[in-house]
């Protein structure tokens, strides 16, 4: 086993228990101890006749990752390395991005964690990379293995940083963020044929750490169906939202071109489409491609959305599966991620779309029903003569004036019909976007 | 012949590990990676039956920590065996390098009728991975032993 700091010393001999304690036996013992340990999340990763490689999270809401160290079978002590890492590390680390060797390598907080086999007596002490003996370092190749757990028709979105560290999140951003995810799920089944699959959103109470907003997806409305089977649902929406955040930025320029059928990813999306079908013992439509191409087209406006309030009051969303109440982490966006989903969509549209854009800024009225004022990005319908129909679209105010108080944000609040300058940016005849020109009244 | 029971296995669990899932296998050969080449009960010893103390709380690993890792083999060659073996015992090893001093042997073996039960539980790295559970009284003589042999580990 490892020996204690004080000790260390490339050895077989186990270690002893009390030496340990000099280290962390102070008021810090107890920090370092609820820090370091995990408490909420545990998931055995690599399971070979003992949990070898492990993940989960502290009191705190931060996510650790674990290893078995050595156990001595005589003290009846196992040793593991805990390491704390930020969300974007680990999921790196699940998507096999990088490697565990890679994340110790570079990790200024690694832990070596003791514990007694009955797990009553824990002991723990910090010890840097260039400390570990080499008999006991993972190999560079230690990428995470494939994981699957059957998945459940939860979701949970964990805002992090800046407010939300602080369990708050801004009204607006949250409306914004409730709706955009309840749309990206809808969207995910909305080009099915001859099944009537309308899944109800539902959400929990937000429970801190830092802010988690739960969804839960019903798949029993409106279904007579005998065939019904939510467990190839729950498995493809899972698939699919990951793929829309992960994958298709990989994928984008192969699936929306004619004879585009190199994508790996797409290919097993498309076939966990056909599932819902085939397990509900109808023959699969001869445009099920073509149907989930849509549906991911849909799927990229509401991303859009989702990602759009990145930066206000949280800097990073984490998207689990909730399953037996435990957080299993699919996807992590940040405002790397928003930049790409961006850049994505513009891809989609330029390859399935007939796009235009005014020339100089013209007038249009509006109605604006969404407002972040700090990224002043918003969602308005657009007001056109003797119709009916109010298209809705995304706007951005340019400037850098506080739209406190303006004509912007009394629209928002009094529903209020207002006269705007905007270029608007049309997509198959229909504007999908406005930069609206700054006008102080 | 005695009725195999499994009370052993389900001691402080409310659920069941034994599902219609499992059988009993007498004919295929499996491996089981061992501490010495001279056999003992140790050897076939659950993490549970360790003494150690799971903190996951997922069914299938809290029954998967009851029963032993073996690796079933296609064809009983040489070859066969060092396919199996070398890529399973890769991600293990490569997280945890003190099992190359710890399991230096591996052991070919078949179950003998009514030892205990199968369960199939591969994954994408170790497609040939399973859970043998063994039954209340077994003990070492339900298990014809073929063959005890060192594991050569490559670097």
């Amino acid at each position: 086993m490892i020996k204690s700091r004080e000790k260390m010393v490339i050895t077989d001999e186990p270690i002893v228990v009390h030496e340990t304690e000099v280290m962390i036996e102070s008021q810090e013992k107890m920090v370092i101890t609820e820090l370091i340990l995990i408490s909420d999340n545990y998931r055995v990763l690599l399971f070979d006749d003992e949990p070898i490689l492990f993940s989960g999270t502290n009191v705190f809401g931060n996510r650790i990752l674990g290893s078995s160290i050595d156990e001595d079978y005589e003290k009846k002590i196992e040793q593991y390395f805990h390491i704390i890492v930020d969300p974007k590390t680990y999921f790196d680390f699940i998507n096999k991005k990088i490697s565990y060797y890679s994340i110790l390598k570079n990790s200024k907080r690694i832990f070596i964690v003791e514990k007694s086999f009955d797990k009553s007596e824990i002991n723990s002490y910090p010890i840097d990379f260039n400390s570990i003996p080499k008999e006991y370092l993972p190999s560079e190749d230690t990428f995470c293995p494939d994981c699957e757990i059957q998945p459940s028709s939860s979701y949970t979105l964990r805002l992090e940083g800046r407010l939300a560290d602080k369990h708050y999140a801004l009204p607006n951003v949250l409306s914004g963020i409730l709706k955009a995810f309840t749309d990206f799920i809808k969207s995910a089944f909305s080009g099915l044929k001859g099944i009537s699959l309308k899944p109800n959103v539902l959400i929990s109470p937000y429970a801190s750490g830092s802010f988690n907003i739960t969804f839960n997806v019903d798949f029993e409305n409106e279904q007579l169906d005998l065939y019904r089977d939510n467990e190839t649902y729950s498995i493809f929406l899972k698939d699919y939202l990951k793929y829309c955040i992960d994958y298709l930025p990989l994928e984008v320029d192969n699936i929306f071109t004619p004879d585009g059928h190199d994508a790996v990813y797409f290919e097993a999306l498309l076939k966990k489409y056909q599932d819902i079908y085939s397990k509900s013992f109808l023959n699969i439509p001869p445009d099920t491609r073509a149907a989930l191409l849509e549906e991911i087209k849909l799927s990229s406006n509401e991303m859009i959305e989702l990602t759009g309030n990145v930066g206000s009051g949280f800097t990073s969303i984490t998207l689990s599966n909730y399953v037996d109440d435990k957080e299993y982490p699919i996807s992590f966006i940040d405002s790397t991620v928003k930049d790409t989903v961006n850049k994505t969509d513009s891809i989609i549209e330029s390859k399935t779309t007939i796009s235009e854009r005014d020339e100089k800024p013209v007038p249009y009225e509006l109605h604006i029903f969404q407002l972040n004022t700090n990224t002043r990005n918003g969602t308005a319908n657009l007001k056109i003569k003797d119709v009916d129909e109010m298209p809705k679209f995304r706007l951005h105010i340019d400037g850098e004036e506080i739209l406190e108080g303006t004509k912007y944000t009394e629209s928002l609040h009094l529903n209020k019909w207002i006269k705007v300058t905007g270029t608007a940016h049309r997509v198959d005849n229909k504007i999908k976007k406005m930069e609206i020109t700054f006008e102080k009244s | 012949m005695r009725e195999m029971t499994f009370d052993k296995i389900h001691t402080d669990i409310q659920f069941k590990c034994i599902t219609n899932d499992m059988s009993q296998n007498v004919t295929d050969i499996f491996v089981r990676r061992v501490g010495n080449a001279a056999l003992s009960d140790k050897d076939f010893l659950s993490y549970r039956e360790e003494g150690r103390k799971l903190e996951d709380d997922t069914q299938k690993v809290i029954c998967m920590s009851r029963g032993l890792s073996i690796l079933k083999i296609e064809n009983n060659n040489e070859e066969s065996i060092l396919n199996t073996l070398r890529p399973t015992m890769k991600p293990p090893i490569n997280f945890k390098p003190r099992k190359k001093y710890k399991i230096k042997f591996f052991c070919k073996m078949r179950f003998k009728n009514n030892a205990g039960l199968v369960w199939k539980t591969p994954s994408k790295d170790n497609p040939y991975h399973h859970t043998f559970f063994k039954c209340d009284d077994f003990n070492m003589g339900d298990i014809e032993v073929l063959e005890v042999a060192p594991i050569t580990y490559h670097d």
